[in-house]
């Protein structure tokens, strides 16, 4: 194990060789890089707990999703919820009933009354 | 006793107005009279080449209005020898000192809907006579003349003489209703079905989606149908096509003006027939409303291959169904 890993490992409060550990206290730059480990190590933890306006913010959010909604609040969405799914029952079979496959249903009907509105085009005699 | 007669007569009375207001109610609502373009021109046919329309006189009128009130007295003019055709305001006497015949002619519209257009025309030739005066030869008048949208009519026809540079002058009359620029630019779309019905069976229907400019026409076109039923050795075959017209209306109605064309045809061994029969029905719908219309059965004829054809038709019967409404 190197001088680092040794000293990161103990920063790091995990269980080291103490002739390791002397051993690399004695290496070039180990009191510079132990004051790093252990600065690094601060921040991290410090970064890891969460800010105090953050922390009030969450609480207050909490707190207003404890408190019971009102019983007539809930029947209301539920009846509009209802409402709903009807409409879009309604709107369903309408789009079934008149998509593509059959004409809608007339309102009213008229007819081509023959010498009126409908005539027979001279040509087209027997060929 | 008095008091109850006057309340049967005031109930006689109500119930006769009632059903009044129900016949008045129940008519469809008057097609709104719009303006319309009408144009009298010349068609002048050189001795080797196409005929040529000379757009002479165009003005918009409304319902009731004249060409010549609205711009006064109005002579066309063209002569054979040189192919020259004229329009003004020139007496007859004046433009025959240039051209060899002049008309004067006057056309009123009488009524203008959707798909229909109603106009009276009058008209008169003049030629050079012997004193350079000018001499009546030709006229005429149409006290009722019914047009559909872009049709035209000749009201009179000159040819022109041996060797002359002209083969004949034609005086034209046409109208077209005159567009709202508010809702020239508006598109109609039109859902439109065709329904084959034979007893016993479930109807067969074919839909067609159309789009056009307010005003516009749509043509359809729907695929010819071979009928079952036909004797051994021969077909009949059913072709419906044609045209919808439509504008919108102030109060969100639309006119329309249906257009339709049945081809059939029938073939066989000895022979075959083909027979086509056109109608164009107006009507007033409101958006979405489908209406239906119902196509007459075939006529029989009077000769064997006609009266085959009818046989071939019978038992099938063809409607459309139309919706429109406007395209946002």
């Amino acid at each position: 194990m190197e001088a680092s890993e040794v000293l990161s490992a103990f920063v790091d409060g995990e269980t080291v060789d103490p002739g390791e550990l002397a051993a690399a206290l004695e290496a070039p730059g180990a009191r510079e890089l132990l004051l790093d480990l252990v600065r690094l190590r601060a921040a991290l933890v410090e970064d890891a707990r969460p800010s105090a306006p953050f922390v009030d913010q969450m609480r207050r959010k909490l707190a207003e999703r404890a408190r019971p909604r009102p019983r007539m609040l809930r029947w209301a969405a539920a009846a509009a919820i209802g409402a709903l799914a009807l409409l879009g029952a309604r709107d369903i079979g309408r789009l079934f009933r008149t998509g593509g496959d059959e004409p809608p249903r007339p309102a009213r009907v008229l007819r081509y009354e023959p010498g009126v509105d409908w005539h027979t085009v001279p040509s087209g005699g027997p060929s | 006793m008095k008091d109850g007669r006057s309340g049967y007569r005031r109930m006689a009375v109500c119930l006769l107005v009632s059903l009044a207001a129900a016949g008045l109610c129940g008519e469809a609502p008057p097609r709104a009279q719009q303006r319309a373009n009408v144009t009298l021109s010349l068609l002048i046919t050189p001795a080797a080449g196409p005929t040529l329309s000379f757009g002479g006189w165009a003005c918009g009128l409304g319902v009731g209005e004249g060409l010549v009130e609205r711009s006064n007295e109005f002579t066309l003019a063209a002569d054979p020898d040189t192919c020259r055709a004229g329009s003004g305001t020139a007496s007859p006497e004046i433009a025959l000192l240039r051209h060899a015949y002049v008309w004067t002619a006057d056309a009123r519209l009488v009524e203008s809907t959707t798909g229909r257009l109603v106009l009276s025309a009058s008209w008169k030739r003049f030629t050079r006579g012997p004193e350079g005066t000018p001499v009546e030869s030709g006229g005429g008048e149409i006290p009722k003349l019914t047009l559909g949208e872009g049709d035209r009519v000749l009201l009179d026809y000159v040819s022109g003489s041996e060797g002359s540079c002209a083969r004949s002058f034609a005086l034209e009359l046409t109208a077209q209703v005159e567009e709202d620029p508010a809702l020239a630019e508006r598109q109609i779309g039109y859902d439109l079905w065709l329904v084959h019905e034979v007893p016993g069976r479930k109807p067969a229907s074919r839909r067609s989606l159309l789009t056009a400019k307010h005003g516009q026409p749509a043509t359809f076109a729907f695929p010819k149908e071979s009928l079952e039923g036909a004797a051994a050795g021969s077909s009949v075959d059913v072709e419906v096509t044609g045209r919808v017209r439509g504008r919108l209306r102030a109060d969100g109605s639309i006119d329309l003006a249906l257009m339709t064309i049945r081809s059939a045809n029938y073939a066989s061994a000895v022979g075959g027939h083909g027979a086509s029969e056109n109608g164009e029905k107006q009507l007033t719908v409101q958006p979405g409303e489908a209406i239906r219309v119902d196509l007459p059965a075939a006529p029989r004829g009077d000769d064997y291959l006609t009266q085959r054809l009818a046989s071939g038709m019978a038992g099938h019967s063809f409607a459309l169904i139309l919706t429109a409404r406007p395209v946002s």
